[in-house]
């Protein structure tokens, strides 16, 4: 069965989807909303081809730019950078269909980002101790 | 079809990730994010209040940029400091020649927040913005220009390094 919010095919039975985390419809949910629909016609494979309820929401897989825009601004540079090239990436993928691939650069993006906050800290602080004992 | 939408306060709590989804996924819980809001709003208005109070050009509170310290270039953010002062003291036009990146991304990033944060509490929040690839790309491409841009010596690039206008 596949992800009413982002797409990603789970097991029948999941209870919360393996990628977004959103709760996943129940077996028996499911089998009630497909007796409740006329459309559903006794076919038992039906579901499966069933797109899902609404378009895709795009902005569930997040593309943290906001945070790669920050990141640029505040701290270490080329990490920001790399975050901001995994943002684009991102939407890129969702705008071609790629959810698997979206979601895999949007690992990317904010593993980038968390990077270049964690050396813009520290080296913020090493320059600041060096600098301090050079005087 | 009548299909409720969760929600949306995180993908533990069953709607999609926010502003902190990185942190809210290892901490667990809607509490907890709520906590780290909260608690990023305080600090962050704590820094804006010394950076309103405290003129950066002419403190020795703030650090240097590491960046320009060892380097002695400027980086995309150089500048970002007296720009948000300049801002606060409703000086706009000297804000921008500070740093004119960290003025034009502070709409997207201020709105990112307070979406964000409204979506943990479970407050209404206008919609997630879907930024189209290009667009990210051009932004990718304007950030490095801007970066090389302000350390040419050139003075009809001059404009682009942190300056008094």
């Amino acid at each position: 069965m596949y992800c009413t919010v982002c797409g990603n095919q789970n097991p029948d039975d999941a209870r919360f989807c393996t990628a977004c985390g959103n709760p996943q419809q129940t077996e028996t949910a499911s089998r009630g909303a497909s007796q409740a629909s006329p459309s559903a016609s006794g076919n038992p494979t039906g579901q499966q081809f069933t797109p899902p309820f609404s378009p895709l929401p795009q902005g569930n897989i997040p593309n943290y730019l906001p945070q790669a825009i920050l990141v640029t601004i505040c701290c270490c540079l080329p990490a920001g950078i790399v975050s901001i090239v995994f943002a684009a990436q991102v939407n890129g993928k969702i705008a071609r269909g790629d959810l698997i691939g979206a979601r895999s650069s949007s690992n990317n993006a904010k593993t980038w980002a968390w990077v270049a906050f964690g050396l813009g800290i520290a080296s913020g602080i090493i320059f600041a101790i060096s600098s301090a004992a050079g005087l | 079809m009548s299909n409720p939408q969760p929600l949306p306060t995180g993908p533990l709590a069953g709607g999609p990730p926010t502003f902190l989804a990185g942190i809210e996924n290892r901490i667990a819980g809607p509490v907890a994010q709520r906590f780290v809001y909260a608690l990023l709003a305080l600090a962050i208005a704590t820094a804006l209040t010394i950076v309103y109070l405290v003129d950066p050009r002419q403190s020795g509170l703030y650090p240097v940029c590491p960046f320009l310290g060892l380097t002695g270039c400027y980086c995309p953010g150089c500048g970002t400091l007296r720009a948000r002062h300049q801002l606060m003291h409703g000086n706009f036009l000297a804000a921008f020649g500070y740093n004119p990146y960290t003025i034009l991304a502070l709409p997207v990033i201020a709105y990112s927040f307070a979406t964000g944060g409204l979506r943990a509490y479970r407050l209404p929040a206008p919609p997630r913005i879907f930024t189209p690839a290009p667009l990210i790309w051009a932004l990718l491409v304007a950030v490095l220009a801007f970066w090389l841009l302000r350390n040419l010596p050139f003075a009809s690039f001059s404009f682009l390094a942190p300056q008094s206008i």
